[in-house]
């Protein structure tokens, strides 16, 4: 049975990933290129509703949508459908996400168009050199995108547990998950989570060799290749090629039918109940006590991701692999199976005492958003332009004030602003996640998560919905609010320039 | 060029250290604490259990600190976690929201015997003689039948379910939760053959598994269904929404019902053993019966109450669930039911 599921949850992320990377490439080239990619994301409205749906909720999704699997009961084709579609539009939204923000291919169409030209010289692992040639260069963002699509659908699991009727979508994370809560013990648990691990790595490794030999070091090919070739920094070959209007505005309808499954319709949908739901918080004296639940849960999450991104930087600076893949281990587990373990740890005399603590929640947390951390380090640090914050920071050491001021705004810009952001998605991801929190909390702590499962559950939609809505205002405020506080900090005095 | 960046993150990981510091000497450690307080794991629904365990601590001043069930967990989450927990126990008192979870953790030696004064007023089918636990407040398993589908009569649901097709008849999935409950009571009365028989023919016929029985009842409520198995709380959800929808008791074929009490009992070993005690006796008291028969979950009283207090619906609950089955036998085939059923999902 475990191979069976593993086999569908495998072909379904190979299936789903492959198919958003033309999608995520066609919007990217509607991007323009990488230079003026992230300057175009601000006025670019498409861009950025292509992006929407990686940021909303699963708990939401799933929510919007369960319904509308429950009438899709009589079809496996059409819930495995409806699935794959959601999964689709938040993989998509992923994909696009890595290829707008990784640098461009090192290596240029013309070095590799150079390359082939040598095919007939008879020279030595030819082959080999244009094989690396092409897998660190202009395919090496569009595998690391389509790598990081496989494990978002491998490890996707609230969706699927609300939309599950008859068994479909057949997902290994559920699987697992009724498989343990039904009695099996931790050690099966264990046993059935090895090959998905197994599977994971095999996965990752791939990803972050990607990252780090084609990103922060120079790409070294045989002696006498990179002159043979004329290795240069130039446009990614896939960024070149002339998107047609036709296209374009298929493109476009893609994005817009994304964002409307995703967001407008659940926001609408539930929209009605917004307010009666307030109401009935308020009615119950709740509105408060949930605010305060809100606060408690943003502020463990953002500790957690700070936690994370520190110790990503530290392996990513490290360059130590066995560590690296000792630490992120526990993390590729699941939450479920890494929640078991820390619980069972705790239970040992040594760590007892501090059992009924924050701690296991925060080191299981930790823990489990350690391999994302990683990620968006190895995807940072790639991106950090060194030479440019350098020259700012020189420019702090002049006399002339405005010229300081300007410094330490480019240099805020530069170097903090980014970080804030990892920091932020790292936090939205451990907020919306209800497993480790829920076996590994503290008594005295309810996190708002758990609060809004139950809401679920016994069909309050209303004081869901508006639960819902104040958990994603709350800390968005809260990131913006740091944000303008953290530059005044850093960027004292306004700078103008006249 | 060596450039020195991302400062900030090292006053963040040293705010993260300070405030897991702060956390552990606030909360770390406290097991062996003598103060007024109470660790009670309740798997009944929070909106419903918040106003008892409120007027609890305002009428003895006892500070309850609650660990609530998700929904995520299947109620097999805080039985799980007890079991997890039982050389080092943190929790005093169990309210599990039904009986036959509660009943294996006797089993697995997690529960200490107490003979509330209170538990007299519940009837003997409902709570163990050794006093390791005792029944309050019930729920019935039902069928919710959808009007403008059948009929809801016993005749119309006997019809639909001798069909060649249940494929417009859902159940919740059977590892979890109150089914778990239904086939370990068909269990003892008809054996573990008979059951897997009734299993294996329904699912034959097409019946649809839903993961919980809050989707069953969305199932009916929506007319994708006929109908469903289900318990009084998740019928009464649909009801007070409006949907066109009723319920019938589900009957065993000797006639009876199957009632599924809320369940409490002290952990052996807890920590504030005196609070423990006084939690239990106030949980089965016909004020807290009444409050949770006047709750939306209109849960059924086991022990006398004052039946002028009590909702008519809840009234009509209490005859179907004067046919309540024995569950006793029922909790020692639990364990059998739940091994065969989680070598069905595994394949093993």
């Amino acid at each position: 049975m475990l191979q069976l599921v593993l086999t569908w949850t495998i072909s379904r992320a190979l299936i789903v990933s492959s198919l958003a990377v033309p999608i995520s490439l066609m919007v990217c080239r509607m991007a323009g290129t990488r230079s003026t990619r992230i300057r175009t994301l601000r006025r670019h409205p498409v861009l950025l509703a292509a992006l929407v749906p990686l940021f909303m909720p699963d708990l939401l999704t799933g929510f919007t949508y369960r319904l509308t699997s429950a009438r899709l009961i009589h079809s496996v084709v059409a819930t495995e459908l409806l699935y794959g579609g959601l999964l689709l539009c938040r993989v998509t939204a992923l994909q696009l996400a890595v290829l707008l923000i990784l640098p461009s291919s090192a290596i240029s169409r013309q070095s590799i168009h150079s390359w082939k030209l040598l095919r007939t010289s008879g020279r030595p692992n030819w082959y080999r050199t244009w094989l690396r040639m092409l897998v660190l260069g202009p395919y090496r963002s569009v595998l690391v995108a389509w790598i990081g699509g496989m494990l978002l659908c491998f490890q996707e699991f609230e969706t699927a547990a609300l939309l599950q009727i008859d068994r479909h979508p057949v997902v290994w994370a559920v699987w697992l998950f009724d498989a343990h809560a039904a009695g099996e013990p931790l050690s099966v648990s264990l046993s059935f989570a090895a090959r998905s691990l197994l599977f994971q790595l095999a996965l990752l490794l791939p990803a972050i060799l990607l990252l780090r030999v084609g990103g922060r070091r120079q790409v070294s090919l045989p002696p006498g290749a990179a002159a043979d070739a004329g290795l240069f920094a130039g446009r990614p070959a896939l960024d070149s090629a002339s998107t047609g209007r036709g296209m374009v505005w298929a493109v476009r309808w893609l994005i817009l039918c994304s964002l409307v499954v995703t967001f407008v319709w659940p926001v609408a949908s539930n929209l009605t109940a917004l307010a009666g739901g307030f109401r009935t918080l308020v009615a119950q004296g709740g509105l408060v006590a949930r605010i305060r639940q809100i606060g408690f849960s943003l502020l463990d999450c953002m500790l957690v991701a700070g936690a994370a991104l520190a110790i990503g930087r530290w392996l990513w600076r490290r360059s130590d692999s066995f560590l690296t893949v000792a630490v992120l281990l526990p993390g590729l587990c699941g939450s479920l199976v890494l929640s078991l373990i820390l619980l069972a740890a705790f239970q040992l005399p040594v760590l007892n005492r501090v059992y009924d603590s924050w701690l296991p929640m925060l080191l299981g947390q930790t823990l489990w958003l350690l391999p994302r951390a990683f990620l968006l380090v190895a995807v940072l640090s790639v991106l950090t332009p060194q030479t440019s914050i350098h020259g700012a920071i020189l420019l702090r050491a002049t006399g002339s004030r405005l010229l300081v001021a300007t410094a330490r705004q480019l240099v805020f810009r530069l170097r903090n602003v980014r970080w804030l952001l990892a920091v932020g998605i790292l936090t939205h991801w451990c907020f919306w996640d209800v497993t480790i929190v829920s076996v590994l909390r503290p008594v005295r702590f309810e996190p708002i998560v758990t609060r809004l499962y139950n809401e679920m559950h016994f069909g309050r939609t209303e004081t869901l919905v508006a639960l819902t809505c104040l958990s994603l205002l709350i800390p968005l405020t809260v990131f913006v609010v740091t944000g303008m506080i953290w530059k005044v900090v850093a960027v004292p005095g306004n700078v103008r320039h006249d | 060029m060596s450039v020195k960046q991302n400062t900030f993150l090292v006053p963040l990981v040293l705010v993260t250290a300070a405030a897991a510091g702060l956390a552990l000497l606030v909360n770390g450690g406290r097991t062996g604490g003598g103060d007024a307080r109470l660790v009670v794991y309740c798997a009944h629904d929070a909106a419903y259990a918040q106003s008892v365990i409120d007027l609890f601590e305002r009428q003895t001043g006892i500070n309850v600190d609650v660990r609530f069930d998700e929904e995520a967990n299947k109620s097999l989450g805080l039985t799980n976690l007890l079991i997890a927990e039982k050389d080092n126990p943190r929790c005093d008192v169990f309210w599990n929201n039904q009986t036959l979870g509660t009943v294996r953790l006797m089993s697995d030696d997690v529960l200490q015997p107490y003979l509330s004064p209170n538990a007299d007023r519940i009837p003997s089918a409902f709570k163990d003689a050794g006093g390791n636990w005792t029944g309050f407040a019930a729920r019935l398993r039902v069928y919710l039948v959808n009007t403008d589908q059948m009929a809801a009569t016993e005749a119309a649901v006997a019809e639909k379910l001798s069909q060649e097709s249940l494929s417009r008849v859902a159940i919740a999935k059977p590892q979890f939760g109150t089914t778990l409950s239904h086939y370990s009571v068909i269990a003892a009365e008809q054996g573990m053959d008979e059951l897997q028989a009734w299993h294996q023919d329904i699912h034959r016929r097409g019946i649809r598994e839903a993961r919980g029985n809050s989707m069953t009842k969305d199932l009916v409520a929506e007319g994708i269904c006929d109908l469903s198995f289900t318990d009084t709380d998740d019928a009464f959800v649909a009801i007070d929404d409006g949907k066109p929808v009723s319920m019938l008791p589900v009957r065993l074929q000797d006639g009876r019902t199957i009632c599924l009490p809320n369940s409490v009992a002290l952990i052996r070993g807890c920590s504030h053993p005196e609070p423990a005690k006084a939690f239990i006796d106030f949980l089965l008291s016909e004020e807290v019966e009444l409050l949770l028969a006047q709750s939306k979950a209109r849960q059924i009283p086991l022990g006398p109450v004052d039946e002028s207090q009590l909702p008519a619906e809840v009234q009509e609950l209490r005859v179907w669930a004067a046919d309540g089955a024995d569950l006793i036998p029922a909790g020692r085939v639990n364990q059998q039911v739940l091994d065969w059923l989680t070598a069905e999902h595994t394949g093993g």
